[in-house]
C-alpha cells in the first residue's frame, strides 16, 4: 500500500511553510540562493486558502493511479512505495493535470524556465532522511503520514466505534 | 517621507498569525485567516515578521500572472526567482546603484560585524562562515570606491560611551545608562518607554557614526567634500533602513547615511552583476576607517558591546591591557534573555545588564522607573541573540533550525574577536589616530556635534 500525506484542516493555520519546506526539500542547497536564472521556486503541495478552511494539498500517491494511466510519454511510474515523474521525460502535455481526482499535479511555465514545462507532484520527499519535509516543518502538527499501520489503527478504531454504535446506539 | 520599511503585502499574507509570534513588540494586528496590518506606532522596525514569514507567492498560485509586477513594486527584477514574500522590507537596491553610477559622487561603503558571518550564507556556505576578506573585495567590485567598516566606528563607540558611562557615574547623571547602538531598541524606548529616554545613551550608533566621520574625517582624507560623498551603509537589520532616515542624524545638512542595504540585498546585488563571493580573493578594508579591533566586532552579538566596554574600562582605568574582560554575566531561571555581573571599575562597583531581545526588557524596564534598578549599565539588543539574528539576515527557510544558525554565527564573530591582533577599541591605532589627529578626546567639541545626539524627537513618526 502507497504511503501518503494528509492534511488535518482543523489544525492549518495557513503559513504555508510546508510548501517552502517542500521546495527547499527538492532545491536543496540552492534553496534561499534562487535568483535570476537560477532554479525555479516550485512547490509539491499547495495550501488552499479559502474564507473558511485552510489546508495544504498534495498526491494521494493513488493505487491504481489515474495520472499514471494518462501519461502518453510514460513519465509517471510507482513501484510500490509513490507516484513519481521522470522530469526527463515528461513534455508538459498537463494530462495528468487534468485526470488528478485531487488536483495535487501542478504543470506550470515556471519563472526561470520559461521554456520548460513540467509536472510538479509530491514524492514523499524519498532522498530525504527524517521523511516528508512538509511533515517535519508544519508548526501546526497539520500533516499526518498516512501508512497502513496509521490508516489500519483509525479504521480499527472507527469499527469499534461502529461496533459500540450497533450494540449500544447512539451514547 | 519615504515608503514604510517594513510592511506585509495583503495580497499574499494569509493570516497564520506566526508572524505574531516572534514580533517582540505586540505590533501585528489582525485576526486569523485574514491579511495583518503592522501598528506603526508600536513596530520598531526589527524586521523578525519578514524573516519568519512564508506565505509568498507560488508560481502555481492564481495571480501568480501578477509576480512581475509586484517584482517591480518591489524594487526587485522582474526575472528574479527568488519567492516573494507576504511580510517584506524596503529594498533600497535602485538608489544604491545610482550612487554608484553617479559620476559626482565618491562612494563610501560600511558593512555592520554580522554581516561577514552570513553573507556567505547567500552564497551556499554554512550559517556563521567568517568572510570578511571577500566582503570587502565583494564590495570593491560593486564599484564603492571606499571600503570601509562599521566595526572602525563600533570601536570609536566604545571610546564615547564607556566615557560618558564613567561621566554620568562621576557627575551624578542619570544612571543606569543604556546603550543606543541598536535602532529597533532605541525606537522601543521611545515609544513604548519615553519616561526613561534620558537613560539612552547620547552616542549615536555605530552606523551613524561611521556616516558622520564619513562625511567629516573621511571626506578630508580624500580631499573631498561632505557633499560630494554618497554614504551606503550594509547591514543586518531592517531597522537601520529607518535609523538613517531619522531627521537628526545629519550634520550640516547632509545625512550621515544616504542609503542601508541588508545582507540579502547586497547579495542580490552581487548575483545580479555575476559576482560569486566564493570565488573572490581576500582583500582587506580601506584605511583608516576600516581598520577594526575584536572589541567592535563582537558588536554584532548580544553581550558585545558590554564586553567590548570593559576591556577598554578596565585598560584604562587600571593601566593594565587586557585581552578579554574575564567578566562573566550570568542569565538566571527567573530571567530568560537577561544577564547581569557586576565589576570593579576605578575603585566602582559597576553593575551590568545584557538584555538579549526586546521580548525580555519589560522587567528590567520595570525596576528603572520604579526606581529600583540594582545596576549602572544596560545593553539591549532587540534581536534575540544581537544581529546575528537581525531582519536583515538571510532568510532562514522553515525546516532551518534557528537558533542553531544564530549561535554559528555568534560564534563566527567571536572566532574572528581572537584572530584579531588588536582586541581592545582604545588600542586600535587608526581609533588613536583618529582621536589625536581630529576628534581630540572622547565626548569633546567635535565627538558631540558629530557623534552624539538626542534620542526622542523622533517617536511615532514612523508612517
Amino acid at each position: 500500500m502507497h504511503t501518503f500525506v494528509l492534511s488535518d484542516p482543523s489544525r492549518c493555520i495557513g503559513c504555508r511553510a510546508c510548501e517552502i519546506a517542500c521546495v527547499k526539500a527538492h532545491l536543496g542547497d540552492y534553496t534561499g540562493r534562487v535568483t535570476r536564472r537560477q532554479m525555479p521556486f516550485a512547490p509539491r503541495i499547495t495550501v488552499v486558502h479559502e474564507a473558511e478552511v485552510t489546508a495544504p494539498i498534495q498526491c494521494r500517491q493513488c493505487e491504481d493511479a489515474p495520472c499514471v494511466s494518462v501519461c502518453p510519454a510514460g513519465a509517471i511510474s510507482h513501484d510500490g512505495e509513490v507516484v513519481r515523474v521522470d522530469e526527463s521525460r515528461c513534455f508538459g502535455c498537463k494530462a495528468c493535470m487534468a485526470a488528478c481526482p485531487v488536483g495535487a499535479i501542478q504543470v506550470g511555465r515556471l519563472p526561470g524556465k520559461p521554456d520548460r514545462l513540467l509536472a510538479y507532484k509530491c514524492d514523499l520527499c524519498e532522498d530525504r532522511d527524517g521523511g516528508p519535509a512538509c511533515v517535519s516543518v508544519c508548526p501546526a502538527n497539520a500533516l499526518k503520514i498516512m501508512d497502513g499501520g496509521e490508516l489500519q489503527r483509525i479504521a480499527g478504531g472507527r469499527r469499534r466505534h461502529s461496533a459500540l454504535q450497533v450494540a449500544f446506539g447512539q451514547r | 517621507m519615504s515608503t514604510q520599511v517594513v510592511s506585509i503585502d495583503p495580497m499574499l499574507c494569509t493570516g497564520c498569525r506566526r508572524c505574531a509570534d516572534v514580533c517582540p513588540v505586540d505590533a501585528i494586528v489582525g485576526r486569523r485567516n485574514e491579511p495583518q496590518t503592522i501598528d506603526a506606532s508600536r513596530c520598531v522596525l526589527c524586521g523578525q515578521c519578514v524573516l519568519t514569514c512564508a506565505a509568498f507567492m507560488s508560481p502555481f498560485d492564481d495571480g501568480a500572472e501578477l509576480l512581475p509586477e509586484m517584482l517591480r513594486k518591489r524594487g526587485l527584477a522582474e526575472d528574479d526567482t527568488a519567492p516573494l514574500f507576504a511580510a517584506n522590507f524596503r529594498i533600497d537596491r535602485k538608489k544604491v546603484a545610482g550612487m554608484l553610477a553617479d559620476p559626482e559622487k565618491t562612494t563610501m561603503v560600511q558593512c555592520a560585524p554580522a554581516v561577514r558571518v552570513s553573507i556567505a550564507e547567500e552564497f551556499g556556505k554554512a550559517p556563521g562562515t567568517l568572510s570578511p576578506g571577500k566582503l570587502a573585495a565583494s564590495l570593491r567590485r560593486l564599484g564603492f570606491d571606499y571600503v570601509y567598516d562599521t566595526i572602525f566606528a563600533a570601536d570609536v563607540t566604545v571610546m564615547e560611551e564607556s566615557s560618558e558611562l564613567l561621566q554620568r557615574m562621576e557627575t551624578g547623571g542619570t544612571l543606569p545608562m543604556f546603550t543606543s547602538c541598536c535602532p529597533g531598541w532605541v525606537r522601543h524606548v521611545e515609544t513604548a518607554w519615553p519616561d526613561l529616554i534620558p537613560h539612552l545613551s547620547s552616542c549615536k550608533s555605530p552606523q551613524q557614526m561611521a556616516g558622520a566621520l564619513f562625511k567629516s574625517y573621511g571626506a578630508d582624507q580624500v580631499g573631498k567634500t561632505a557633499g560630494e560623498i554618497a554614504s551606503v551603509a550594509v547591514m543586518p537589520c531592517t531597522a537601520k533602513k529607518g535609523e538613517a532616515e531619522r531627521p537628526e542624524m545629519q550634520n550640516d545638512g547632509f545625512a550621515n547615511v544616504d542609503a542601508v542595504l541588508t545582507v540579502t540585498e547586497l547579495a542580490a546585488m552581487l548575483k545580479e552583476k555575476d559576482i560569486d563571493l566564493d570565488s573572490l580573493p581576500e582583500e582587506e578594508f580601506d584605511a583608516p576607517l576600516g581598520i577594526y579591533s575584536g572589541a567592535g566586532t563582537i558588536f554584532g552579538a548580544s553581550g558585545g558591546v558590554m564586553e567590548a566596554a570593559l576591556r577598554t574600562a578596565i585598560a584604562v582605568t587600571s593601566g593594565k591591557d587586557v585581552d578579554e574582560s574575564g567578566v562573566a554575566f550570568v542569565e538566571s531561571e527567573e530571567e530568560p534573555g537577561v544577564f547581569r555581573a557586576s565589576v570593579e571599575v576605578a575603585g566602582k562597583t559597576v553593575r551590568g545588564v545584557i538584555v538579549s531581545g526586546l521580548a525580555h526588557v519589560a522587567p528590567v524596564l520595570e525596576a528603572v522607573r520604579s526606581g529600583d534598578a540594582d545596576f549602572e549599565f544596560v545593553e539591549v539588543m532587540c534581536c534575540e541573540g544581537g544581529c546575528v539574528a537581525g531582519g536583515g539576515q538571510p532568510k532562514l527557510l522553515p525546516g532551518v533550525d534557528v537558533a542553531d544558525a544564530v549561535a554559528r554565527r555568534r560564534k563566527g564573530l567571536h572566532d574572528h574577536d581572537r584572530e584579531l591582533p588588536v582586541r581592545a577599541a582604545h588600542r586600535n591605532p587608526a581609533v588613536k589616530a583618529l582621536y589625536e589627529n581630529f576628534l581630540q578626546k572622547p565626548l569633546g567639541e567635535r565627538s558631540h556635534k558629530l557623534l552624539h545626539t538626542h534620542y526622542g524627537k523622533e517617536a511615532g513618526r514612523h508612517e
